[in-house]
């Protein structure tokens, strides 16, 4: 009978046989890691904020004023001397952070901006400060793949994706949505649907959902009531909910930005002075209506449910919007995405309201909008429409809310870029020190494909059958160094200028260009091959046939170095002597 | 986990972190892969910080609840005093701090419900019942509103859920109450088979409410379950013989049952304790009827033979009436199978000595409804029914 000890040793014998992780499969363990250690942060953050509500604005019954205007400006200074002069790696946007550790520092991120984020934004938001928690909990998810990566020595690669992989699982934890905070991340940070790093990116943001929901219950933020759309006329309706966040979210852009950068330029001591300022202006705010202050989501909540008349809920809106941006100018700590959602919550409700008074058909309820509108403000601000939509299709789990909130969002988009071309995040990472590449950017292809620069005719081949003479003949009028050589259908060979004249030196002219010239064996290349694989090829081949994928028997054209040049704009005076090396080199490999 | 070093542009094996890359001469290295001293370390970790997460968020709850439970109390004493409006945000502060407590969803859906706020408490309750699909507070919340919104079939099965669900108190008198319910909208929407289900259903659960006992035995009257209505009526006579009503419902029931003698006795009672006309003519009609029956208990051969020649007369005569009401001969333009009909009947009819047995009994009760079968066929609703015969064949043809 085996004692412990042995079965111990014998498995300790059979886990050294097995064998090791590849990189691919290790990733993908670390990404649940990430997923795990996320959540735990993300729960502990939560109960934090929560901790200090209690015992701060919420412990006020009945409501003091002086504190209500005191416990903002306090928590929002101290946070700002936290994250301005302790941990000044945590100020700033966690998603132009996370785009930085993406696009600059090779996915590093250091951890003591974890703790500046966690400390700072607990302090801020727990104290009333409209602000959300989901971009803090975006960047400490980032942070917390950083350390792992760096403990775990992934390469430079893994390490430039890990960062997005902590933010969703980050983001996902805090907003327990899971595929919102997968196409946030795919959009907004990563900005490309890159398939290699979806699969972690998925992975993390449901461990992290998941130790979320373990710790603090799966019950849903809102009771979403059942979506209806009465007629189609009412989708003006939502369409005009979709211009007026649009509209919205760019005044918003263009009014703060520049605010922020004079905020930013004061210096010493008057620094001290803008939390003071907004904090003060949380709590006068807060003394207008208490509902704009903290993420708001129990109100977002009771709008769904007529708690509020329609012009209350502008109000709502209106008033959180100048503090949040009032926060936002100042550089209190805190996330944008509750805010937003807030918003655009409010005004969907509010309008709402106007429509049912003033529009002459039926008119879904008020929480039809409120819903619908969640999405308007954000797309407007983050210009992430496809986050945006399904944001709300998360939060309402209906089919029928999808056409409404393409159109609100599709509206608040395009009313948004016409306004302001340039998104919030684009300044405020310039704001922050960053030169990011901007999200236009990122989504355009990053490369050329073979299709864009070869030559569609056949002049470039000349049949088995032809002689020396003609071929040196074709080759002079092309101006080619090469030449391809159809020695049977569907079979191509190519053929060197300086050979092809030697030959016509001596004598082979009228020799057939297959028994007068070597003809050389080469490879082919296909229309959608992207360009620099090509260049590869064509570093040893001068030539190369783009066969067809349908019918790889069949060209559809040649590629050659100077059809690549041309493709890129490059002079012919600047271009290299095409063939003479390659030539050279392609025949010493033949 | 062995622990290699990568040159990070090349992609060659280097021998150490630091190292030159013999390759392309780069120091840009990496290590690829982490000890497993560092792995059991990161796990370790890991499980620490679960531990410190539950721990605080353990106590996070803890008092999250105590502080929903306030609210919850204050929303409990707001209900009670009918303030539903005061109430429902007392609950929803206690949802603040206790999100997922279903007690504070429900209580929260319960005064929302009073304050007729309608499309909410129905988000509520759908979200409890997929947590609880046995509740049956949940279940009866989701049938009133169904049923408000006459959506009849689906109230039903939340009734009926509701019904066979749980509840913590008085179990069997809230099931009751709610089958009575039932019974009530069934009966506003005259879903008639649903109704007749739900009665019986009453009916076996077995109550001892005099008042619940003659509405139930009312109700079967109504949709024609006599014989549990008779026998309900029976019990409420045992325990009171003086109740009219009761006496009433008996006899009719008994009527409808076949049960002349008893109906006729019932109706007496209930002439003796208030006298009426309509009670009176049935009693005259009961009469009619046991003394036209020839299967009555007690009656000889020859009293039965006669009866049953009765039958066929009449039976006759409320054929003809209904065919030819102006009395010529029918022969003539008879089909062949009423034809023969007739001619039996003349035959038994007009027999110069008659012989009265059981087969002869039998003969006639057959001719006899067929006649009757004829006439029914023939007679306009406005012809004038013999009802004596008519309930008599009825009873015979049970």
């Amino acid at each position: 009978m085996r004692t412990p000890l042995g079965i111990l040793s014998k498995l300790a014998a059979m886990s050294r046989r097995s064998p090791v992780l590849e990189e691919p499969q290790r990733f993908l363990l670390l990404s649940i890691v990430i997923g795990i250690f996320s959540g735990l942060v993300v729960v502990c953050f939560h109960v934090s904020i929560e901790y200090l509500n209690w015992h701060t604005i919420h412990s006020l019954a009945p409501f003091s004023d002086v504190l209500f205007l005191l416990w903002p400006t306090l928590g929002g200074l101290a946070a700002y001397v936290l994250v301005h002069y302790v941990v000044p790696t945590a100020r700033g946007g966690g998603i132009s952070y996370t785009k930085a550790a993406v696009y600059a520092s090779d996915g590093y991120i250091p951890f003591r901006s974890v703790l500046g984020k966690f400390a700072g934004c607990t302090l801020s938001i727990g104290t009333g400060n409209p602000m959300g928690p989901e971009d803090p909990a975006l960047q400490m998810g980032a942070g917390i793949a950083s350390l792992l990566g760096r403990i775990f020595h992934l390469t430079r690669d893994h390490m430039r994706r890990i960062a997005p992989i902590g933010a969703a699982a980050g983001i996902g934890a805090a907003f327990n949505a899971p595929i919102t905070a997968v196409l946030f991340v795919m959009e907004e940070v990563i900005a490309a649907w890159n398939a290699g790093v979806l699969g972690s990116i998925v992975l993390s943001a449901v461990s992290a959902v998941v130790v979320s929901r373990w710790f603090l219950g799966d019950e849903p933020l809102y009771a979403v009531p059942e979506f209806e759309l009465v007629g189609y006329s009412e989708l003006l309706i939502y369409a005009a909910v979709g211009v007026a966040g649009g509209c919205l979210s760019a005044l918003f852009t263009r009014y703060t930005i520049p605010l922020r950068a004079s905020a930013q330029r004061l210096s010493g001591r008057r620094k001290l002075m803008l939390p003071v300022l907004a904090g003060l202006g949380v709590g006068l705010a807060g003394l207008v209506a208490p509902e704009t202050m903290g993420a708001g989501y129990e109100v977002i909540d009771g709008a769904m449910h007529d708690r509020f008349p329609w012009n209350l809920l502008l109000l709502f809106g209106m008033l959180k919007l100048l503090a949040v941006g009032l926060c936002f100018i100042c550089g209190t700590p805190g996330g944008l995405f509750a805010p937003t959602i807030f918003v655009g919550a409010m005004l969907g409700g509010g309008l709402a309201g106007l429509a049912q008074l003033y529009w002459p058909l039926e008119t879904s309820s008020v929480g039809a909008y409120v819903l619908v509108g969640i999405g308007t403000f954000f797309a407007g601000l983050f210009r992430a429409p496809m986050s945006s939509v399904f944001m709300v299709f998360e939060i309402s789990a209906s089919y029928v809310i999808i056409l409404p909130v393409m159109v609100a969002n599709t509206f608040a988009i395009i009313v948004s870029r016409h306004i302001q071309h340039e998104s919030l995040f684009e300044f405020s990472a310039e704001q922050d020190g960053f030169d990011l590449p901007s999200v236009e950017e990122r989504r355009k292809p990053p490369l050329m494909h073979v299709e864009d620069a070869m030559r569609r005719d056949r002049d470039r081949v000349v049949s088995n059958r032809v002689s020396v003479s003609h071929a040196l003949a074709t080759l002079d009028k092309l101006g080619e160094h090469a030449l391809l050589v159809e020695v049977r259908y569907g079979q191509w060979r190519w053929i060197d200028r300086r050979e092809v004249e030697r030959a016509v030196d001596r004598g082979r002219g009228a020799m057939s260009v297959t028994e007068g010239v070597r003809a050389r064996a080469l490879v082919r290349t296909h229309a959608d091959v992207p360009m620099d694989q090509a260049m590869r090829k064509l570093a040893v081949y001068p030539v190369l046939p783009v066969a067809s994928r349908m019918n790889p028997n069949y060209m559809v054209g040649t590629l050659t170095l100077d059809d690549i040049h041309r493709a890129f704009g490059i002079p012919a005076q600047d271009r290299p002597p095409v063939g003479k090396g390659i030539a050279r080199k392609a025949g010493d490999q033949a | 986990m062995s622990q290699r070093y990568t040159c990070m542009i090349c992609r060659n094996e280097i021998a150490h972190l630091g190292a030159e890359c013999p390759y392309c001469k780069g120091r840009y290295v990496i290590a690829e892969g982490a000890s497993p001293r560092m792995l059991a370390f990161v796990l370790a970790v890991m499980v620490g910080v679960f531990a410190l997460t539950g721990i605080y968020a353990r106590s996070f709850k803890a008092e999250s609840r105590g502080r929903g439970r306030l609210h919850f109390e204050a929303a409990e004493s707001k209900m009670s005093e009918g303030l539903y409006d005061e109430a429902i945000e007392r609950y929803r502060d206690a949802l603040l701090y206790s999100r997922d407590d279903p007690t504070y969803r429900l209580g929260l859906a319960q005064a929302l419900f009073a304050a007729r706020r309608y499309s909410e408490t129905e988000i509520y309750l759908v979200g409890l019942r997929v947590g609880d699909p046995t509740s049956g507070i949940v279940n009866h919340l989701l049938a009133q509103l169904a049923a408000r919104d006459g959506r009849i079939d689906e109230a039903v099965s939340y009734y009926r859920n509701a019904v066979h669900g749980d509840w913590r108190a008085d179990a069997d008198e809230t099931r009751l109450r709610l089958l009575l319910e039932l019974v009530d909208l069934l009966e506003e929407s005259g879903r008639t088979q649903l109704l007749t289900a739900a009665l019986l259903e009453l009916t076996d659960g077995g109550h001892d409410d005099p008042a619940v006992s003659r509405r139930l035995a009312s109700l079967l009257l109504e949709t024609e379950v006599y014989d549990r209505a008779s026998s309900i009526y029976a019990s409420l006579l045992a325990s009171d013989s003086k109740d009219r009503s009761a006496h009433l419902g008996r006899a009719e029931a008994e009527f409808h049952l076949g049960n002349y003698l008893t109906a006729q006795k019932h109706y007496q009672e209930t002439q003796r304790y208030g006298a009426d006309k309509s009670t009176e003519a049935r009693i005259d009609l009961c009469e009619r009827i046991i003394e036209l029956d020839p299967t009555g208990r007690g009656i000889e051969l020859a009293a039965r033979f006669d009866r049953s020649r009765l039958l066929v007369e009449r039976a006759r005569a409320a054929f003809m009436t209904c065919n030819n009401p102006s009395g010529a001969d029918l022969k003539g333009p008879l089909p062949p199978n009423q034809a023969a009909v007739m001619g039996r009947a003349d035959e038994s009819l007009n027999a110069r000595r008659p012989r009265a047995s059981d087969a002869a009994v039998e003969s006639n009760i057959l001719l006899a409804e067929e006649f009757w079968d004829l006439a029914t066929f023939r007679c306009q609703p406005s012809d004038p029914p013999d009802e004596p015969l008519r309930h008599v064949l009825a009873k015979l043809a049970r």
